[in-house]
């Protein structure tokens, strides 16, 4: 609660002119560390840190970078046995609501998230997009002509494709697909029907696309833009397709319920939400907003299609439908 | 007293000596590190819900596995995948030991730590690496096949069941190696001479001498190595997803990843693991309970036989080599030429152009390589010699002791290699978040971890080394008046050097790659170098993590030769 009317002020003091409130950032110095989890590569995370320290060069930030879901499970373990050793976390999207229900974080706010889309936001204000990933189809170009390659979302279900496309294992996008705004269930569920019949192979986002790169499969359906995006600057033969709709999902910022540096926390979820750290989610993480206007190199990769933000409440209230969608797959 | 020295302690007759004073904390500490888990794992199969929300007692979990026919389709898989690898495993280990021990194999002396190596290859970099070699896609193996014949489709694929097999029965083999090899060292050939004597052919002195003779140990490595596959999810995990065939273990893998972790289901799939072992090892020690006709290491001095293979002697060179070829110079190859590229891409001169040591400068930028290896050699000092100390008072205990219970006791000792290691890191989480020992989050947790999942190899090698010790040497003691502790550190521990040194070094192999249990214990001050692979790789990081694969294997390499050094100087 105490932290809570903290970040109230922060908020409030914070809007008057960008800058943590000398307080804080005095309480944060002495605190001098934070332990915040983070989501990307070593060295991207170790870059996004630089910058920040450019700004607050006396809070020490331990990293831990490391998958989503290593995350979630580090998370429950150190909640059940009532430690605290994190500050802040960049990921675990799915686990979101369970935490927010379990208690395992706290509401904050920073003036920066006003500008952040507002289906993009959680209402309740326990966490908000650190970035944002966008699935896309990616095929290999050494084995998919330009002229024979997907350019719809339909175009996967070609039987030409059989035996040769990877979709991820929880078919997450697909249930967003679902939402009543998109595709809506039924067409979804007669999509991922046709699309079962192609024998995809079920592998994770980042294995899918490690082995469209390699030759090995020729496309998957889905990978991250911006994992995509780093694989082609390093000169991965790999073309995106442009399908419509792209569904935007990723990471969030949580703050622990007990953060043992409260103050460096606050500190850095404000720096993050700066236009300094947009810059650096953009240009370090290649997260940046891919919503058009935004300016961010997602923003220009994916200019002139529709594009929707993830519904995590749909995602919550949809288990039925999501066990219907395993079945259609023949996941057990 | 001394009249009850010549006979072999009982375990369960209490008084206070040497003897409870070494065994007695030994028995705690390993039903304190065996037990507790297990009541954690047992625990939380019974109970419904999310662990450390509000739950109740329920079958719940037996229910919902046990009705869903997936179940009985991943035991199915399970079971094919684990019986075939460790067929291979131990009809190659078998081969291998006895070519390297008792034939005239040229450089057989050399071979003895390239057996190693394969070891050393972690299993997420071997299954990656022939990926790159036989997929049908972009395999090189497939690709020059291709090439070479000019045939439409790839000739050769690594995604399905029988690949997976072979993949994980090449991978084993070292362990049924190094199993198989210390017995041939010690197997008194005297009776093998007199089958020569009395006319017996080779193929019947074979079957009927050398194989009978080497039963006990032949049970041993082929129990462990069936287990080895049951708990392996790296190959399944890489390649079986790929081919949309799921294993026990790597469903188990798969469950706890979901979120909130379904511990309950977790628990049951495990206790299913579990119970197979167990089936097991009653089967093994039913074959195994008159181990004591095949005892034959005696006082004797002797020199086993060498065999002279002849003309045979090439088609061995050339099996070794095979062996070799497949399981460390193509896949260390394809991980090298993946280190020096900035993405993966199959061999042609646009590639080429492209290599650099770029990958490798990388590796030491990242923060964490420093801690990693500091922690990595600490756990790789400590964990196996801890552990073949322990396991070597055990097997003392389960082999030459008369007590009750020694066959509980065995199977105490085996339950860790049942549990596959990502649940054991579950369990053990569990039971240091919840007990007062302040540990969570240490590398001494870490170190548990390794102890606890190495105490079944341990054993395993420590007790077939322990049954083809005759008893009349440590009888010559006790009837001398030495104690037991004298005895066990005079006679039994230097008979046993060879087996004690032999499980060390592959222990310290397995340590510095073992992943599955540590990846839920560790945090970011006792990262390991096998976590920090599984993390770059696990980030999409694959040239990253084939530039610290190769550094990690030709670190292991090096450091085995130097082990391989010391313990031939030393033993």
């Amino acid at each position: 609660m105490r932290l809570l009317v903290l970040a109230i002020l922060f908020s409030f003091l914070n809007s008057l002119a960008h800058a943590a409130p000398a307080d804080v950032i005095e309480k944060a110095k002495a605190e001098g560390k934070l332990i915040w989890w983070g989501g990307g590569t070593d060295s991207e995370d170790r870059e996004f840190i630089k910058r920040f320290n450019q700004k607050y060069p006396f809070i020490v930030v331990d990293q831990w970078n490391t998958s989503s879901k290593a995350t979630q499970e580090r998370v429950w373990a150190e909640f059940t046995a009532k430690k605290y050793s994190w500050d802040v976390i960049s990921g675990g999207s799915r686990a979101a609501q369970d935490w927010v229900k379990a208690g395992v974080m706290q509401k904050w706010s920073v003036p920066g998230l006003s500008r952040l889309p507002a289906d993009a936001r959680d209402p309740n204000g326990y966490y908000a997009p650190f970035g944002f990933n966008v699935s896309v189809p990616v095929y290999n170009t050494n084995l998919v002509a330009a002229k024979d390659a997907p350019k719809t979302w339909e175009d996967l279900l070609d039987p030409k494709w059989k035996g040769k496309i990877a979709v991820p294992d929880v078919m997450d996008m697909w249930v967003v697909f679902g939402q009543p705004n998109v595709w809506g269930k039924e067409k979804t569920l007669a999509y991922v029907t046709k699309l079962a019949a192609n024998q995809p192979k079920i592998l994770s986002w980042t294995p899918g696309l490690t082995l469209v790169a390699a030759g090995d499969l020729h496309i998957t359906a889905e990978a991250f833009l911006f994992r995509a995006m780093a694989s082609k600057d390093k000169g991965a033969t790999i073309e995106l397709v442009k399908a419509n709709p792209l569904i935007g999902r990723g990471p969030k910022s949580f703050l622990s319920a007990k953060p043992p540096h409260p103050n460096a926390a606050l500190v850095w979820l404000d720096w993050v939400y700066s236009p300094d750290g947009e810059k650096a989610i953009d240009e370090v993480l290649n997260k940046g907003n891919p919503a058009a206007g935004s300016g961010s190199r997602q923003a220009q990769l994916i200019k002139g299609q529709k594009f929707i933000y993830e519904d995590d409440e749909f995602y919550n209230s949809s288990k039925e439908y999501q066990e219907q969608l395993k079945n259609k797959f023949g996941i057990k | 007293m001394r009249a009850e020295r010549q006979t072999y302690p009982r375990i369960d007759t209490f008084r206070w000596d040497s003897r409870t004073l070494v065994v007695g904390p030994v028995l705690v500490v390993t039903i304190y590190l065996v037990v507790i888990p297990l009541i954690f794992l047992l625990w939380t199969s019974f109970r419904s819900g999310q662990i450390g929300m509000p739950a109740e007692l329920t079958l719940g979990n037996y229910v919902r596995a046990y009705a869903n026919p997936a179940t009985y389709e991943l035991m199915f898989n399970t079971l094919l995948f684990a019986l075939g690898s460790a067929a291979i495993a131990l009809l190659l280990g078998i081969i291998f030991a006895w070519l390297v021990e008792r034939t005239n194999l040229p450089g057989k002396n050399l071979l003895y730590p390239l057996f190693l190596i394969p070891i050393a290859i972690p299993g997420v970099l071997f299954s990656i690496a022939w990926v790159l070699l036989l997929s049908p896609g972009a395999g090189i193996v497939n690709l020059a096949l291709k090439h070479a014949f000019n045939l439409a489709q790839a000739p050769l694929n690594i995604y399905n069941l029988p690949g997976m097999i072979v993949l994980e029965g090449l991978h084993l083999t070292p362990i049924t190696f190094l199993m198989m090899a210390g017995s041939f060292r010690r197997m008194d050939p005297s009776l093998e001479e007199a089958s020569d004597v009395l006319g017996a052919g080779f193929l019947t002195t074979l079957h009927r001498i050398t194989l009978r003779v080497l039963r006990p140990s032949i049970l041993g490595a082929l129990i462990y190595v069936l287990i080895s596959a049951m708990e392996s999810f790296e190959i399944p995990g890489v390649i079986g997803m790929r081919a949309g065939i799921q294993v026990l273990a790597f469903k188990i893998y798969l469950v706890k990843q979901e979120s909130p972790p379904d511990y309950g289901m977790l628990s049951t799939l495990a206790i299913l693991l579990l119970a197979i072992s167990a089936l097991l090892i009653a089967a093994y020690s039913k074959f195994s309970r008159d181990a004591d006709r095949y005892a034959t290491i005696t006082g004797k001095a002797y020199r086993p036989k060498t065999i002279d293979l002849g003309r045979w002697r090439f088609i061995a060179i050339a099996f070794v080599v095979g062996y070799f070829l497949v399981t460390i110079l193509l896949p260390l190859l394809v991980l090298i030429w993946a280190s020096v590229l900035p993405v993966y891409q199959a061999p042609s001169m646009a590639a080429l152009s492209r290599i650099s040591l770029e990958n490798y400068r990388t590796v030491f930028d990242i923060s964490k390589v420093g801690l990693a290896l500091k922690n990595t050699l600490y756990m790789v000092l400590l964990a196996p010699t801890i552990t073949m100390l322990i396991c070597s008072v055990l097997s003392w205990v389960i082999v030459k002791s008369r007590g009750r219970g020694r066959k509980v006791l065995d199977f105490l000792t085996f339950v860790p290699h049942a549990i596959p290691g990502i649940v054991t890191g579950v369990a053990l989480m569990w039971v240091y978040i919840f007990l007062p020992v302040p540990i969570y989050g240490t590398i001494w947790i870490l170190l548990i971890a390794y102890i606890t999942s190495r105490i079944a190899f341990g054993t395993r090698v420590m007790n077939a080394a322990m049954t083809q010790l005759h008893k009349e040497l440590e009888e010559a003691s006790y009837a001398s008046g030495g104690s037991w502790f004298k005895t066990f550190r005079k006679i039994t521990l230097p008979l046993l050097l060879p087996a004690l040194v032999n499980g060390w070094i592959f222990s310290a192999i397995v340590v510095t790659k073992a992943m599955g249990s540590v990846i839920m214990l560790y945090s970011h001050d006792s990262i390991v170098l096998s976590v920090l692979v599984w993390e770059l790789w696990s980030n999409g990081e694959v040239a990253t993590t084939a530039a610290l694969g190769v550094m990690l294997i030709f670190g292991l390499m090096g450091a085995t030769l130097v082990a391989r050094k010391f313990a031939n100087q030393t033993l």
